[in-house]
């Protein structure tokens, strides 16, 4: 109800007098003395001084602005005085060879105006296949790293060649033992060169084979680690053995590996894994064994039972069965398989050189004759060394070619008897754990830069020359020890050409044809002294297998492994082999300790990692020395063994080893301990290995592990682990499931089924239009095709997943090749990495739609435990990079047809063009195109990990290839700088292209041959051959974009 | 031995400095600015004059006079009253304002003429015209590699050992060569690292600064030019895109008018119209270059699965509609044929 009432303030308002409403009127109740203000004479005075200031300051810096806009003027800086040999704007290819005491490879080098950009494998005089892993591609970066030393050091400060000399020369020639450590040297002259300083020489590996070479020694009287022939073994057995990663040479191992797989001979190899961690090896076995640590001595022995028909006792039973199916395989296929152990201990070599010995394997696919020159490590001679160093014994100690400090069992031990070793001198290049503790520093070349020769096998030498002048004051160590030695005088280069040709002189340089024309191969026949092996000597073997059956493991077993990526720890300052991610775990930048799921349910650790979950830290103990590392859910982890990678943890005492290799935060700054040093990468896992017996031993079986609460996060590329059942991402199928359809055409075999859509037309003739009524999703077009698709080059790439080991060699040759920006860990965290190729990973699951059906679990709850990964699945890897799709879906989405479509079959991408609206990588269904969400080349978040800030490591951009700047899109371009530069040769000489001739980095550096690149529309080529096979689909072929790329159907033979 | 002095061709061979360019275009332009503000103080001054008239009139006769206002205030009165007159003079500047920027904004990024001034007066003329030194004896990468390069130091010296002083600028240019190599004219010798001299080559160990050369034909980094794919497998002539250069002194970008009118002394130039050195230049010529597909084994089995294809000879013959193949119909106009 309305209220009539009247409210009146006061008495004036409720009579209305004249003076209330005077007041009404006005505004305000008091009289502001406005004319009193406007009068005032100082207003007039002033200016509105910030106005003015402003509008003076807009307009003078616009203008500056405006006037200092002009366009940069660049330079033009020729040669003074040009080699000859060089043309600006051409390769140079040299060959040399790559050896850091793990990984040995025959290697051509590009190089661009004088410097090198890019590694590649030597396949036409190269050992063995002439191929290359990971770790050898990735060398190139290290050359231009600003951490090196830039001349020779004492006590930190930095002195001269001269004082370094006369110093050493005097300590060398005083009284007292002079000792050489180094890593096992091949290099003949080398040798030489230590020999005349007259020194000591004892070699030890960082990854220790001295197990194995004493039980060749033992058995067959050759004292070396034989040479393996994995092209001839059909059978392989292998005890922990990594051999496709970081084994013995690896790099000579996995191309062959692949020659044998492959089912289109009609026989494909067989290789059964008997491990504990899930290495990369184990993710291609066919038949794939979980085992502790403490077994591996058990299944060798197993095996060698089973082999003579005995009953294997003393395992679990799901062992025993695969002893017994590997001991069948091995016996069908005698003196054509291969049984290999990674392990360090003399019992378990000793079994298995039985073994072998047993099925006729010597001389066949393992030899002793010209057994490996490498490896030749004396685990026990260290040990003495490191007691005499602490005993005062020692007076001068050389290190070289290795970094005892940091990976030695016992590096405590050695670290104190090294500060009583009178004088002490480092040969690395960089200021290294070892090389701070050395009372001289005498850096020496990178390998890029020396001279050398190297022998792995006998017969055959393999030269190294420099690609680059040397860029620091450093100087060969073959040259320092000459020149410390009383009894040669001449240099390094006269010192090496002398051992080829007795009568060398310095005049003669250019002008020897023999030592030339090696030089050019990279390689030259030696003189052969093969060795003779007993190989029919009788082994006893009863004292090993009394020993490996009395081992015992704990609840806990530690395996401590080699990565792809890290290698022995020389490569912690790569980054661009630290954001490779891992085979096996696609983790980047960290080590982690690798358990199974349930032991990880069982502690309450987290398994789920992902951007905002971080992992568990745990802390595990081995012999009083521990570490702390996230905790990592691998599938294909035994329960009850831990794994943990080494060659991690580097620089843990703050040593400047390089910007790359120090732990980067949020901001890209780096992290810091609470003590002040700077966080190293992962932790340091040598401490962990232990010596037994005189033998470096590198897993533990009783080790114990707490949760201690932290979290950490985990750069991980790849978080998802199954495909879930999708239909044409992986095709597998088994050998024999191969063979009974072998002779289908493409498209029928039951494990390669193309892919059919409903149509509403009878197609099967059958009067009826129904479900039934199929046409194949490659009949389908949504758009016309090319018109000249079939008349020029059609650029093409087939994947054989039957042979790609996931090893991720074409990840990192992709990288360096093209410019790929290194974001460090916080992007990768983000999942903003910017691989251009990426090997996606897939664990099989036990659980499947069809299964779900059986046991009446629904879909949803279906597709969730399918997520979840078998405890021992079968692996597949999958290289994925853009598939230059003929209807590519990224194409009629961009704004600005900055990705177009060439004549060629080839998606273009146009960086300038790119406004970066990202709609083509929304639509991509493969998700292989990547933002460049910063300036990496610039932001400061980037600046320790990226190579394009550092104006040395710069230098690794390959010129050819458009550095791309913050907002524009980028992908897989198949490399089409090499296919113009491929095309350009052709044209000038006037002859068509022929397969082969132009090959993608990628393609290039795979060793096994999975990767193949050509024209689809030569007959002729490999691409086209391969893409009619009828194991050969493409990936997510329903949904019909007609990809360039061809996908090989894996075949197991299990 | 001094080489130097006149040669029979040197009248012919003359040098057209295009270092100031802009005076031609500008000179105009002042002269239409001086008349402008000339213009300008005559009508203020005019309006002036007309007011101190006003008022005398008005005080003779009595009247008010006129009201004592600013300059500003009354020349904003005068527009207010003649809007129509106003806004023609200000839809006039307006449309000279847009036309004149938006024509600087697309001269951005267009070298025509760019002629820097570069380290040592290096002068073509003399070596191309008078010398008849051949393009590539120099820029000798043009045929073999992507850059046509500049040349280094000591091919300068193949024939500078000998030539000590120049016709026009005597020793000062020519000595700047030898203070980068290392060369004493004195004696005819090379330094070393420790000057001495008394070598006959050129000594690494002598650490001389290579001469600075100012860019002037410099693409921008997203683009890829390639110059044997154009010389060598193209078969273009030098003067296609860098004009005659024979009458240059130092480096010069040739605008496209002049290299048009080349066509008489170098038959087979391309008449082109988009400013050198644009991408819409690079675009025009790659629609007009025509590619001989028989000249070369590359094309063979390409030209086979054209003249068969089973898509219909109607799809593609329309390639050959103009009986020629140009570049762009071989794909000279994609992408990623120059931006990678």
């Amino acid at each position: 109800m309305a209220n009539n009432k009247k409210y009146w303030s006061g008495l004036d308002e409720l009579d209305g007098t004249e003076a209330f409403k005077e007041i009404q009127a006005k505004e305000f109740q008091e009289q502001i003395p406005v004319d009193q203000f406007l009068a005032d004479e100082r207003h007039s005075s002033t200016t509105t001084g910030r106005r003015d200031f402003l509008k003076f300051m807009g307009f003078s810096l616009t203008a500056a602005t405006l006037a200092a806009c002009e366009t940069p003027v660049i330079k033009s800086i020729p040669y003074t005085n040009k080699p000859a040999e060089i043309t600006p704007g051409v390769a140079n290819y040299y060959a040399s060879t790559y050896y850091d005491g793990m990984d040995y490879s025959n290697v051509l080098v590009k190089t661009r105006e004088g410097r090198p950009i890019f590694i590649k494998g030597n396949t036409s005089t190269g050992i063995g296949a002439g191929k290359v892993n990971s770790r050898v591609i990735g060398s190139v970066m290290s050359l231009y790293d600003k951490a090196r030393l830039d001349g020779p050091t004492q006590n930190g400060n930095s002195t001269t060649w001269d004082d370094l000399d006369n110093a050493m020369s005097a300590a060398v020639s005083g009284t007292g033992r002079t000792v050489v450590l180094s890593n096992t040297i091949v290099s003949p002259s080398t040798v030489k060169a230590i020999e005349a300083l007259g020194a000591e020489h004892v070699q030890y590996d960082a990854i220790s084979y001295s197990a194995l070479r004493m039980a060749q020694a033992d058995a067959f009287g050759v004292n070396a680690v034989p040479s393996y022939h994995f092209s001839k073994a059909e059978v392989i057995v292998s005890i922990a053995a990594d051999f496709l990663n970081s084994w013995l040479s690896s790099t000579l191992y996995a191309p062959d590996y692949a020659l044998l797989r492959g089912p289109e001979r009609g026989k494909q190899s067989k290789h059964f894994q008997f491990e504990s961690a899930m290495t990369m090896t184990g993710t291609n076995a066919d038949v794939r064994t979980m085992i502790k640590p403490s077994e591996e001595g058990k299944v060798a022995a197993g095996l060698l039972a089973a082999l003579k028909g005995a009953t294997v006792s003393n395992l679990d039973a799901g062992v025993i069965k695969s002893i017994n199916a590997a001991a069948k395989s091995l016996n069908s296929s005698k003196g054509k398989s291969l049984v290999v152990a990674g392990s360090n201990d003399l019992a378990t070599q000793t079994i298995v050189a039985a073994i072998n010995q047993q099925l006729g394997n010597y001389g066949s696919t393992l030899d002793l004759e010209r057994p490996s020159m490498a490896y030749r490590g004396d685990d026990a001679s260290v040990s003495d060394l490191v007691k005499d160093m602490n005993s005062g014994k020692i007076s001068t100690l050389i290190t070289y070619g290795c970094n005892p400090s940091y990976d030695l069992p016992n590096a405590d031990a050695f670290n104190t008897g090294l500060a009583k070793v009178k004088t002490s001198v480092c040969m690395n290049g960089v200021a290294d754990e070892t090389a701070v503790r050395s009372t001289f520093v005498a850096p020496d070349h990178h390998y890029l830069e020396s001279w050398n020769d190297l022998s792995l096998n006998s017969g055959r030498i393999d030269l190294v020359q420099p690609t680059i002048e040397p860029i620091f004051n450093t100087r060969a160590a073959q040259e320092s020890f000459l020149n410390w030695s009383s009894s040669e005088n001449s240099d390094w280069y006269t010192f090496l050409r002398r051992q080829y040709n007795a009568s060398y002189t310095s005049d003669a340089m250019y002008s020897d044809s023999d030592w030339n024309s090696a030089i050019h191969d990279g390689t030259m026949t030696g003189n052969d002294s093969p060795e003779s092996p007993e190989y029919t000597a009788a082994i006893d073997t009863t004292q090993a297998e009394r020993k490996v059956a009395s081992v015992k493991g704990g609840a806990f077993e530690l395996v401590t492994y080699v990565k792809a990526t890290a290698g022995s720890g020389n490569h912690a300052a790569n980054p661009i082999l630290q954001e490779t991610p891992d085979p096996v775990s696609k983790v980047t930048w960290d080590n982690y300790v690798t358990m199974s799921k349930s032991d990880m349910d069982s502690m309450g650790l987290n398994t789920y990692i992902a951007q905002e979950d971080m992992g568990s830290v745990v802390k595990v103990t081995v012999n009083g020395k521990s570490v702390e590392l996230p905790a990592f859910m691998q599938p294909g982890q035994k329960p009850g063994t831990l794994g943990i990678a080494l060659g991690y943890g580097r620089g843990s005492n703050g040593e400047n080893i390089g910007q790359a290799a120090f732990q980067t935060g949020e901001q890209g700054e780096h992290l810091t301990h609470a003590s002040g040093l700077p966080m190293p990468i992962g932790a340091n896992a040598y401490p962990l290995t232990s010596t037994s017996e005189g033998y470096t031993i590198y897993a533990n079986y009783d080790v114990s592990i707490e949760a201690t609460g932290a979290e950490y996060p985990l750069a991980c590329t790849q978080i998802h682990n199954t495909y879930m059942g999708r239909e044409s991402v992986v095709k597998e199928t088994s050998f024999d499931s191969y063979l009974a359809e072998a002779g289908k055409k493409k498209g029928e075999a039951s494990w390669n089924k193309a892919h059919r859509l409903n149509v509403h037309e009878d197609t099967n003739h059958d009067g009826v239009i129904d479900a039934r009524d199929k046409k194949n999703t490659s009949a389908f077009d949504l758009w016309h095709s090319h018109p000249v698709e079939e008349v020029g080059h059609r650029w093409g790439m087939t994947i054989d997943l039957t042979t790609c080991t996931g090893c991720s060699a074409c990840v990192t040759a992709c990288n360096i090749e093209n410019n790929v920006s290194v974001v460090g860990k916080d992007e990768v965290l983000r999942h903003r990495d910017m691989h251009w190729i990426r090997i996606d990973r897939y664990y099989a699951s036990d659980f499947s739609l069809e299964k779900g059906d059986e046991e009446g679990v629904g879909v949803i709850d279906s597709y969730g435990r399918m997520e979840d990964p078998s405890e021992n699945p079968q692996t597949v890897h999958m290289p994925m990079m853009c598939q230059h799709c003929n209807h590519a879906p990224c194409e009629t989405v961009c704004p600005v047809a900055a990705t177009t479509h060439s004549n060629e079959g080839l998606n273009q991408m146009t960086y300038n063009r790119c406004i970066g609206t990202r709609y083509c990588a929304n639509n991509c269904p493969y998700k292989v195109r990547r933002f460049n969400w910063f300036n990496y080349k610039g932001y400061k978040k980037f600046e320790h990990v990226n190579p394009a800030h550092d104006s040395l490591a710069r230098l690794i951009l390959n010129p050819d290839v458009t550095v791309r700047a913050r907002g524009v899109m980028e992908k897989c371009s198949m490399c089409v700088q090499r296919i113009q530069s491929g095309k350009l040769d052709a044209k000038k000489s006037g002859t068509p292209i022929l397969d082969g001739q132009i090959e993608t980095a990628c393609a290039e550096s795979c060793p096994s041959n999975a990767i193949k690149f050509g024209d689809l529309n030569d007959s002729g080529s490999e691409v086209r051959t391969i893409s009619e096979n009828n194991r050969a689909y493409h990936a997510l072929e329903e949904i019909g974009v007609k990809p360039n790329v061809f996908y090989m159907t894996k075949v197991r033979n299990s | 031995m001094d080489v130097g002095g006149d040669t029979a061709s040197s009248d012919n061979c003359p040098t057209i400095d295009y270092n100031t360019p802009e005076e031609s275009d500008s000179s105009n332009a002042m002269w239409f600015l001086i008349l402008l503000i000339l213009f300008t103080v005559i009508a203020l001054s005019a309006a002036g004059v007309k007011r101190s008239l006003t008022d005398v009139i008005a005080e003779k006769a009595g009247e008010d006079l006129l009201p004592d206002t600013g300059y500003l205030a009354r020349l904003g009165g005068w527009a207010w009253n003649n809007l129509v007159m106003v806004s023609l003079i200000g839809i006039f500047f307006v449309l000279y304002g847009v036309v004149v920027g938006y024509s600087a904004l697309m001269d951005i990024g267009i070298y025509s003429n760019y002629s820097p001034e570069q380290p040592i007066a290096f002068n073509h003329s003399i070596h191309v015209c008078e010398n008849e030194i051949d393009c590539k004896y120099c820029h000798s990468s043009a045929y073999d590699s992507k850059h046509a390069g500049i040349p280094s130091a000591n091919v300068c010296m193949n024939c500078h050992k000998a030539i000590k002083k120049g016709r026009r600028t005597g020793t000062e240019e020519i000595e700047k060569i030898y203070a980068a190599i290392g060369f004493d004219s004195s004696t005819g010798t090379y330094l070393d690292g420790d000057g001495n001299n008394g070598k006959a080559l050129p000594q690494d160990s002598y650490n001389g600064e290579p001469i600075k050369w100012n860019k002037v034909h410099n693409l921008p980094d997203h683009v890829f030019f390639s110059h044997q794919q154009h010389v060598n497998v193209g078969g273009l002539q030098c003067q296609n895109c860098h004009g005659d250069v024979s009458t240059f002194s130092v480096g010069r970008i040739a605008p496209v008018e002049e290299i048009n009118t080349l066509i008489d002394t170098y038959p087979g130039i391309i008449q082109l119209s988009k400013p050198a050195l644009t991408m819409g230049w690079c675009i025009e010529c790659h629609n007009k270059a025509e590619i001989d597909l028989a000249s070369s084994g590359y094309y063979e089995e390409m030209h086979d699965r054209l003249m068969n294809s089973e898509r219909g000879n109607e799809e593609l013959r329309r390639y050959l509609e103009d009986e020629k193949i140009t570049v762009r119909e071989l794909g000279g106009w994609e992408c990623s044929k120059c931006h990678y």
